[in-house]
This record gives C-alpha cells, sequence and structure tokens, in this order.
C-alpha cells in the first residue's frame, strides 16, 4: 500500500525535535535516579532506515534484492543522479564514487578524481536550491563531503609537489578546481538571487568557498596566479 | 565503616566535589544512553505523526512525545528495553489515552448520547477521528486520511502501523496487546476493506 506512506510526510522540524529533546533531557536530570544523565542531540543515521528491515519476510527479501540491485551496474548508474535524502545517494558516495577513486593511481588522477567529487557535490546542492527542496540536513551532508573531499585533493596537490619538486607555484590541479569553484559561484549567486528563501544555505556553501581562497591567500600560493572569485556580498 | 554502593558514590562525587559524574556513569547507564539517543533519532517522527493523527493537535502531540521518552529512560535506567520501538509506541498509546480520559472539558454530548464518557473518550480518540484540516497534512494524504476514516476504529491503527510505520504484527501485537493472529487477520480484512474504499 505505497498510498498509505503519504501520510509518513508528516515529521517535525530540526528545531522541533531539538527543543523536545531539551525538554526531555531537563525533565530526566530532575528524576532522583537519573545518574546524571547528559544525552547529546542525535544526528540520524542516513542508514537507519534499513534497520527496519528485517522485520518480515517481505522486507529480508526486499534486502536481497536491494543488494542484488546495489552490485548491478544499472543501480550504480542510477545512483549517479541521486540526491542528498535519495535513497541511493549513500551508494552514490560510499560505493559509485570510491570505485572510481580506486581506478586512479597517480596523484594528479586522484586530485581530478577529487575535483569530479567536489564539482558533484556543488552541483546537487544547486540542483535541490532549484527545485525548492534544500534543507538544514541536506546542506549539513554536502558541506562535509565538500570538507573531506577538499582535504583529500589538498592531500593529493602535496604529493604532487612531493614529486614534481614544485615548491611555490600553483599546479594545474589547483587552477582548475578554482576555475570550476569559480563558474559554480556564479550559478549559486544566480540562484539565490532567485529563490531567497535559501539565502541562508546559500550563503554556507559560498562562505565555504570564499574560507578557501582565504586559506590560500594566507598560505601565499597564489601570489602570482591568483584566480580571482569575486563573490558578491549578502 | 559502612561501605558505600556505586549510586552513592556517584551522588557524592556530583555534589561535593561538583565533578561531572556522567563520565563516570554506571554502566548500564551508559549503555542506556546510547541507546536513548539512538531511538530519539530514530522514532520522534513516527511518535509525534502516531500522536497528531489521534489527538490533532500539533503541541499537545509533542508533550506526549517527551513524555513518552521520559518514561523510556525511566524504563532503560532500570532493566533493558528489548524492543525501544515497540514500547515507545506503545508508551505513547497509553499516554494518549490517558490524556482523552483526563481531558474533563470535553462536553459528554460531544462523544455520542448513549455510552458513558470513558468509554466513548477512548472512541473519540480513534485514529484521525479528529479535524486535521491544518496545514500540517498535505491534501494528498487527506485524500488517504478520507478514505481511512470510512473503516471501523479497530482497522485504522492496525492498518496504520503496519504500512505506515512499517512495524511487524509482532511488534503491533506487543503495542496493542492484541494476539499476533488477530492483528495479522486486521491487516489482511482491512486492506482488502481499504482496497475496496481506495476502488483498487
Amino acid at each position: 500500500m505505497k498510498r498509505l506512506k503519504k501520510l509518513k510526510n508528516l515529521k517535525l522540524t530540526d528545531s522541533e525535535k531539538k527543543e523536545l529533546f531539551a525538554r526531555v533531557q531537563n525533565s530526566i536530570q530532575k528524576l532522583p535516579d537519573s545518574g546524571d544523565a547528559h544525552f547529546e542531540y542525535p544526528v540520524p543515521s542516513p542508514f537507519y532506515r534499513f534497520a527496519f528491515f528485517p522485520h518480515t519476510a517481505f522486507m529480508k527479501a526486499g534486502v536481497l534484492a536491494l543488494l542484488v540491485l546495489t552490485l548491478s551496474g544499472a543501480t550504480a548508474y542510477a545512483a549517479l543522479g541521486a540526491l542528498p535524502g535519495d535513497l541511493l545517494y549513500g551508494v552514490k558516495i560510499n560505493v559509485v564514487e570510491k570505485v572510481s577513486k580506486v581506478a586512479s593511481f597517480t596523484p594528479e588522477s586522484r586530485a581530478r578524481a577529487e575535483t569530479a567529487r567536489i564539482e558533484r557535490r556543488i552541483a546537487e546542492f544547486e540542483t535541490l536550491a532549484e527545485k525548492g527542496e534544500l534543507t538544514e540536513e541536506h546542506t549539513r551532508v554536502i558541506e562535509k563531503n565538500i570538507d573531506e573531499q577538499l582535504k583529500d585533493f589538498d592531500r593529493n596537490v602535496s604529493d604532487i609537489r612531493q614529486k614534481t619538486g614544485n615548491k611555490g607555484q600553483r599546479t594545474r590541479e589547483e587552477n582548475d578546481l578554482d576555475s570550476k569553484l569559480e563558474k559554480h559561484v556564479e550559478n549559486i549567486v544566480k540562484i539565490r538571487e532567485e529563490k531567497p528563501r535559501d539565502k541562508r544555505a546559500l550563503e554556507a556553501v559560498l562562505e565555504r568557498v570564499e574560507a578557501r581562497r582565504e586559506e590560500k591567500r594566507k598560505e601565499g600560493k597564489d601570489e602570482d596566479n591568483d584566480v580571482k572569485i569575486e563573490i558578491p556580498s549578502l | 565503616m559502612e561501605k558505600l554502593t556505586l549510586a552513592e558514590t556517584y551522588a557524592i562525587m556530583s555534589k561535593y566535589l561538583q565533578v561531572n559524574t556522567s563520565t563516570y556513569m554506571k554502566p548500564h547507564l551508559k549503555q542506556a544512553q546510547k541507546i536513548f539517543e539512538k531511538a530519539y533519532a530514530e522514532n520522534t517522527d513516527a511518535l509525534f505523526r502516531f500522536a497528531y493523527y489521534r489527538i490533532s493537535d500539533r503541541e499537545q502531540a509533542l508533550d506526549i512525545v517527551g513524555d513518552a521518552f521520559v518514561r523510556f529512560w525511566e524504563a532503560l535506567a532500570k532493566e533493558e528495553v528489548r524492543e525501544p520501538r515497540a514500547f515507545l509506541f506503545k508508551v505513547t498509546r497509553n499516554l494518549i489515552i490517558d490524556w482523552y480520559r483526563k481531558k474533563k472539558s470535553i462536553p459528554v454530548q460531544d462523544f455520542g448520547e448513549t455510552a458513558g464518557p470513558a468509554e466513548n473518550a477512548e472512541k473519540f480518540m480513534d485514529m484521525f477521528a479528529g479535524d486535521l484540516a491544518g496545514a500540517d497534512v498535505l491534501s494528498e494524504a487527506r485524500l488517504i486520511i478520507e478514505k481511512i476514516r470510512t473503516l471501523e476504529p479497530i482497522y485504522r491503527e492496525t492498518l496504520y502501523f503496519r504500512f505506515v510505520e512499517e512495524l511487524s504484527p509482532k511488534e503491533i501485537s506487543e503495542i496493542t496487546g492484541e494476539h499476533t493472529n488477530l492483528i495479522s487477520v486486521r491487516v489482511n480484512r482491512g486492506l482488502k476493506l481499504l482496497k475496496a474504499a481506495l476502488r483498487i
């Protein structure tokens, strides 16, 4: 009965959940034998829904079918278009992209693969913003992934520098990443004008790009070959 | 000298030594804390939905869910809770019943004319019995609710647990206190009736 699942759309907002959690914690701490319990507001794992699967034979069959599908190329292909919040998003991030990373053997190709992943994250962000489906949770997931991928990218760049003996000059991979980021910044600014509702989330990603530029500027790496990314004030 | 229990030691540490005893918490409480946080992350929306669909009052539903989690912690701190999800639904369900019974402000005539208030109070709080016309419920969901309302109350809750919250008949039986076989029969009959109502 798929239609009945529509009733599941009724949910609490993040702030309601946090507020309720604080109220519950407060009540628990007043209990005589609470053991001074102090809880941390839990962030649900994107995979927790799978924990409900093995309840019935149907569900077990579903898990099996899902595994088979996950291993098939069709799923991998379908997963490429998945967005945060989609069932296949985990497959995209943790399986498809990681497999493609394994196939990169040199630091240059690994850096290029990271650039493609970062670009994909920002594109996901833009798609969600354009659809008006951007939530705090989505932004957090994307930001976390961008941060991790930027770290991997920097690691590969330092490997390239070591390999080539290049100490001061910007690498081709860095210039490539910056020019791609620049294009996306223009796009995000455009979306921000059209969708002022998502301004805060859009701001967050722009600030991240700006922070990266600032960091690089401090390191003095872009003295000679500065790629300007102009971010209009918010 | 009389030996202090572990709990007493923690209490003294907390009171006089200004130590945050959560780091010295009894091992079973630390485990309970993890279970509690996980259960909160995974079940808050479902419990809220369940309460809201029964009482049609967002604030009251939030209060009930909050109370259910406090009771859940009390149980966790004392003993092992084998099925946290079923336990939480059961407590929420009982709290809803208690709330209706205590709700003296509802005039008896609002419940109907023939039966006594307590009996009717439970009837009144049947799944989707209230006015859910607010902005909280999407229009497509409202259409389904209209169809579910045509079913007898005994089928509404069972279908809701089985197909919306995806609980197993065993879990539903733990929540409602009815036999698993009876739940399975209700699921099948209710589904047939709903399909007929939806003309599928």
